[in-house]
C-alpha cells in the first residue's frame, strides 16, 4: 500500500510524507501535490529513497 | 517513509478558495471588488508587500461571513511581491465585528481550510482515496493507492 500523508497544523504549515514508494517513485508521485500548494522549502530523503539507489549500485557490481 | 517536505502556501486556486469559504462560514464572492473594514487604516498593522493604506478595501474578489451583515469581508488580491497567487486583506480591529471567528488570527483558519481543499483535490486527481481527519487542530489526509 502506497501512502502520501498530508498535514496542515494550525498555523497552516504543511507537511507532506509519503510511505511504500521505492527510489525516486515518490517524488514523482508528490510533483504535483506540492506545486498546487505552493513552494518547496525543505526536502529530505529518508531511507527507504535511499535504499533503492543502494541496490542499484550493488546490481551494476 | 520515502521522503518528507515542507511546503510554504501559494493561493492560487479560487476554486479551493472558494470551497475553504464554505467549510468556515463564509461566501466567495467572484469578482467583487470592495470589501467591508473599519475604513481608516491607523498604521498599527502592517500590510502584505506592495500594498498601502490607500488599498484597503479594495480587491480583485471577496470573502463574506454569511449571515452577518456587519462582519468585515476579507478581500482577495493579486500578490505584488513577484511570487504567484493571491494574498488576502482584511481589518481585525475588534475582531473583524466577527469574520476574525470564522478565519483565525492572521487568517491562519482561513489558509489552513484552503490548504485541505488543494490537498484532497491534487490527492484525488493522483488517483488515491481520500481520508481526512483532524487531530487537535491539525488536518491529516491520507492518500492510498
Amino acid at each position: 500500500m502506497k501512502e502520501t500523508i498530508v498535514t496542515i497544523d494550525e498555523n497552516a504549515e504543511v507537511e507532506i510524507h509519503t510511505k511504500g514508494f521505492k527510489g525516486t517513485e515518490c517524488k514523482t508521485e508528490t510533483a504535483a501535490l506540492k506545486k498546487a500548494l505552493g513552494q518547496v522549502v525543505q526536502e529530505t530523503a529518508t531511507a527507504e529513497m535511499n535504499q533503492s539507489a543502494t541496490h542499484g549500485n550493488r546490481a551494476s557490481h | 517513509m520515502s521522503h518528507v517536505v515542507k511546503v510554504e502556501l501559494h493561493i492560487t486556486d479560487l476554486d479551493a478558495l472558494a470551497k475553504a469559504a464554505e467549510m468556515l462560514g463564509l461566501e466567495f464572492k467572484e469578482g467583487q471588488k470592495t470589501f467591508a473594514w473599519f475604513g481608516q487604516h491607523v498604521g498599527d498593522y502592517p500590510l502584505p508587500e506592495g500594498f498601502k493604506a490607500s488599498d484597503m478595501g479594495k480587491c480583485d474578489h471577496a470573502l463574506t461571513v454569511k449571515n452577518n451583515d456587519r462582519a468585515y469581508g476579507v478581500g482577495v488580491c493579486a500578490r505584488r511581491d513577484g511570487k504567484p497567487g493571491y494574498c488576502v486583506l482584511f481589518d481585525f480591529w475588534a475582531g473583524g465585528n466577527g469574520l476574525v471567528n470564522h478565519i483565525g488570527p492572521e487568517a491562519k483558519k482561513l489558509k489552513q481550510a484552503y490548504a485541505v481543499q488543494v490537498a484532497r483535490k491534487a490527492l484525488l486527481k493522483a488517483g488515491n482515496r481520500v481520508d481526512i481527519q483532524q487531530k487537535g487542530g491539525k488536518y491529516v489526509l491520507v492518500g492510498r493507492k
